[in-house]
């Protein structure tokens, strides 16, 4: 057999003695590399994907111009919303992208937004590496900073409203210390789902930073700076947009937390301070004070929140709608309202001044709890005293969870006086029996009886613009563990003025399980619309009549 | 072929047969190439060293492969349908961080809940049932309250007042749900063996979900123990 002859090492001294070592590093390399491989194995990397898809088909046989505006009389729609993710070990990546497509729907498009018909949107990026102790972010992600009073970024799930943060983050987590550097600009979801309208992307500039400290494992102490830089724009007859009015707000603030105190009681206290800059005017400066206390004396546990804010204004985009349908802004706080998350009706909170006390008394084996709760709140607006609002509410539950039953009642009152007047009487029932293994029958129902001002004529006292209405819903369906469920629902409601708009609304509703991959849900009906709250944002949801199909599909 | 229920206990897979090719065994690979490496002065067998370096490298690196291979069904199994879990930390509500990196060796059942959502407050009872009934048995049972800052100051009192002793981590941001379930439609649980793999997801509550639940958790107990 021929050896492998290199006539160049020939040249050099010992050339062969250099051809020998080379071969035996070769073959130690080639055994050793065996050793290696077997005992100590490279690495196989993590690696997971996630898809999620949630398409909606819907068709509305009823569409007239104060519900929808931007589309026709009726018309068929499909949304499609594609969430996809990546890991590698402590690398992942994806995004989000949203589709839709509207048949039969002659509505003109506005100019701004051609491709009204069908468009698919590429919504959310992001790159997420962990690196030790460090956590980055690039692009979407989701901040909030304390109790929300400074700065949430978020998604509001009743409104389809997903907003995050477009940029970078950092941060840094070590035993008891923890600290984010947090900047990028503001990117919402631009398919509206209630009016299914296209909308901007605010594009506001936000920055913050929070450092936070544990010590002695008693207590934790953080303090927050956050900085945001809100635009209003319009858009010029060139098309052209142009900042209107820019609003910069700084906000720093400090917490203390203190966590299960002799095991009897959680305390926590935020305090904010904010200068804002409206279009170079400076304004007062404002403040915000939280107040959590937590009490555990079994079987009583005590709970207690107060508030005390002063010309603390709520940041919230000015992002420009195209469509003349009043949509709600996208507020950038997530701050404790004290208020049932339904009933939070009061978004403006600048000069918001209040209490919560709310009771709970455990028994029967903790398996029931009975609560009384009470709620003041006054003050919200820079109008004169004799205007400004005054909100009490009192409500009391009872909750029971045991093996064949589950029950969730409440009742209460809540009057609101001052530049509005509502007085509501509510009574809300959940209630849930099994009566096989894996069947059960469920029971939802709803009852407001409310006096509410409804419109603000000049001149004439509120007390003369009363209107009485109420609200009703319910809910039986018959649920079948691992297979789905069967719901009929029913409304009624006197709420509008306008007699021609129905009052009886039902439904029927299926929801079929696809094992581990989602759920497919049928809709028939009509449902109706009206008011809803959270966190201090409302709008009116307009009814709706059709049918509805929505997969969830996960892999 | 239909796709196979990641549930099902191991014994009830197929055996994985060894490719003959390469089937070596890491000692004779080792110990063969050493003694051929003892001949190297001999030039005719240069080649041969070069060629059995090479492929003693290759071989037991395959050899590795296959040695996943011939580890028991439920392995391989998991490699190819279950995806590792998303690692995460979060605090409690003492404010002690908790990562599941920690929990490693252990069956988690992680739930996503929030104090606004009816059927997760009906679903937590039946977790506390579990965890007293499998915590001995190595379950975890972590649960994630999604509520964000307007409503988190509710969730100590909710788990006190009903007694709760599962751990309880908040996600106030929602910085760890996204990960596990973008929708973010409550409640969510995932199940998560001791090796740290997603085996199940579920989504919603009704009543009679916590039977299958809790069928699934006793298989991947069956399956820790057995390890």
């Amino acid at each position: 057999m021929r050896t492998i002859h290199l006539p160049f090492l020939d040249r050099l001294h010992g050339a062969r003695l250099v051809w020998r070592v080379l071969w035996v590093c070769f073959c130690a390399w080639g055994w050793s590399a065996s050793v290696w491989a077997f005992n100590f194995p490279i690495k196989k990397p993590r690696i997971s994907m996630d898809i999620n898809l949630s398409t909606i088909f819907e068709y509305h046989t009823y569409n007239p111009a104060s519900q929808r505006p931007a589309h026709a009389f009726n018309y068929f729609d499909l949304q499609n919303r594609l969430d996809l993710k990546v890991s590698v070990d402590d690398v992942s990546f994806g995004g989000r992208v949203d589709t839709f497509h509207f048949f039969g729907d002659a509505a003109p498009c506005p100019a701004k937004f051609p491709n009204c018909a069908a468009a698919y949107i590429p919504e959310k990026l992001f790159l997420n590496v962990r690196v030790g102790r460090f956590e980055f972010t690039a692009g979407d992600y989701y901040l909030t900073v304390g109790r929300g009073i400074a700065l949430a970024i978020r998604k509001v799930d009743t409104f389809g409203i997903d907003t995050t943060l477009r940029g970078a983050r950092a941060t840094y987590q070590h035993d008891d210390f923890q600290a984010t550097v947090a900047g990028g600009f503001t990117n919402t979801n631009n398919f509206e789902p209630v009016q299914e309208i296209i909308l901007d992307d605010p594009n506001d500039f936000v920055f913050a930073v929070d450092v936070e400290q544990r010590f002695l494992k008693l207590f934790r102490l953080a303090g927050h700076y956050v900085f945001s830089r809100i635009d209003q724009r319009v858009v010029e007859a060139s098309g052209a947009e142009k900042t209107l009015i820019r609003t910069t707000s700084h906000v720093g603030g400090g917490r203390i937390t203190f966590p299960r105190i002799f095991d009897k009681m959680d305390v926590y206290v935020e305090g904010n301070f904010q200068i804002e800059d409206n279009n170079g005017l400076y304004r007062d400066p404002g403040y915000a004070l939280y107040f959590n206390y937590n009490g555990y004396f079994f079987p009583f546990t005590v709970q207690l929140e107060a508030q005390w804010y002063s010309r603390y204004r709520l940041q919230s985009t000015f992002v420009q709608r195209y469509s003349t349908v009043s949509t709600p802004p996208v507020l950038y706080l997530n701050q404790p309202s004290m208020e049932r998350p339904d009933l939070d009706t009061q978004g403006d909170n600048a000069n918001s001044k209040g209490l919560r006390l709310r009771i709970d008394y455990t028994f029967l084996n903790r398996a029931a709890v009975v609560h009384l709760n009470y709620l003041f709140r006054y003050g919200f607006t820079d109008r004169a005293d004799a205007e400004q609002l005054m909100i009490h509410h009192a409500y009391a539950g009872f909750e029971y969870h045991g093996d064949i039953v589950h029950l969730n009642l409440s009742g209460g009152w809540r009057h609101i006086t001052g530049f509005e007047y509502w007085r509501l009487i509510h009574a809300d029932a959940d209630i849930s029996i099994r009566f096989a293994q894996k069947h059960a029958f469920d029971i939802v129902g709803r009852y407001w009886n409310n006096e509410r001002g409804e419109s603000f004529l000049p001149g004439i006292p509120i007390e003369q613009q009363m209107r009485a209405f109420h609200i009703v819903d319910a809910q039986v369906g018959y649920t079948f563990s691992g297979i789905g469920s069967l719901a009929f629902l029913f409304s009624y409601t006197n709420e509008s003025s306008d007699l021609s708009v129905r009052q009886l609304y039902y439904a029927v509703e299926a929801k079929i399980l696809l094992s581990r991959f989602g759920f497919l849900k049928l809709f028939y009906g009509n449902v109706r619309g009206g008011l809803r709250c959270v966190s201090g944002v409302c709008r009116i949801f307009p009814p709706f009549e059709g049918f509805r199909t929505e997969l969830l599909f996960r892999i | 072929m239909p796709l196979r229920d990641p549930m099902l206990p191991p014994q009830t897979l197929p055996p994985v047969l060894p490719h003959r090719s390469l089937s070596l065994q890491p000692d004779r690979c080792s110990r063969s190439l050493f003694l051929q490496t003892g001949r190297w002065l001999r030039s005719t067998t240069k080649i041969a060293l070069v060629f059995l370096g090479l492929m003693g490298w290759i071989g037991c690196t395959g050899t590795q492969t296959k040695t996943d291979a011939n580890a028991p069904a439920a392995s391989k199994f998991v490699a190819q349908e279950a995806a590792p879990a998303p690692r995460f930390q979060l605090r409690d509500l003492r404010g002690e961080t908790h990562s599941l990196d920690a929990l490693r060796g252990k069956v988690v059942l992680l739930n996503f809940w929030a104090t606004w959502c009816a059927p997760c407050l009906k679903e937590l009872p039946h977790f506390q049932k579990m965890h007293e009934q499998y915590k001995a048995q190595g379950l975890e049972i972590v649960t994630v309250s999604v509520d964000e800052a307007q409503t988190v100051a509710q969730v100590g009192p909710l788990i006190n007042r009903y007694g709760y002793s599962f751990r309880v981590l908040l996600d106030t941001e929602g910085r760890v749900v996204t990960q596990y379930n973008p929708n973010r439609h409550n409640p969510f649980s995932a199940l998560i063996d001791h090796k740290g793999n997603l085996r199940m997801t579920h989504q919603g509550y009704t009543p009679g979900d916590e039977i299958e639940m809790e069928k699934k958790v006793k298989l991947l107990l069956q399956e820790a123990a057995a390890k």
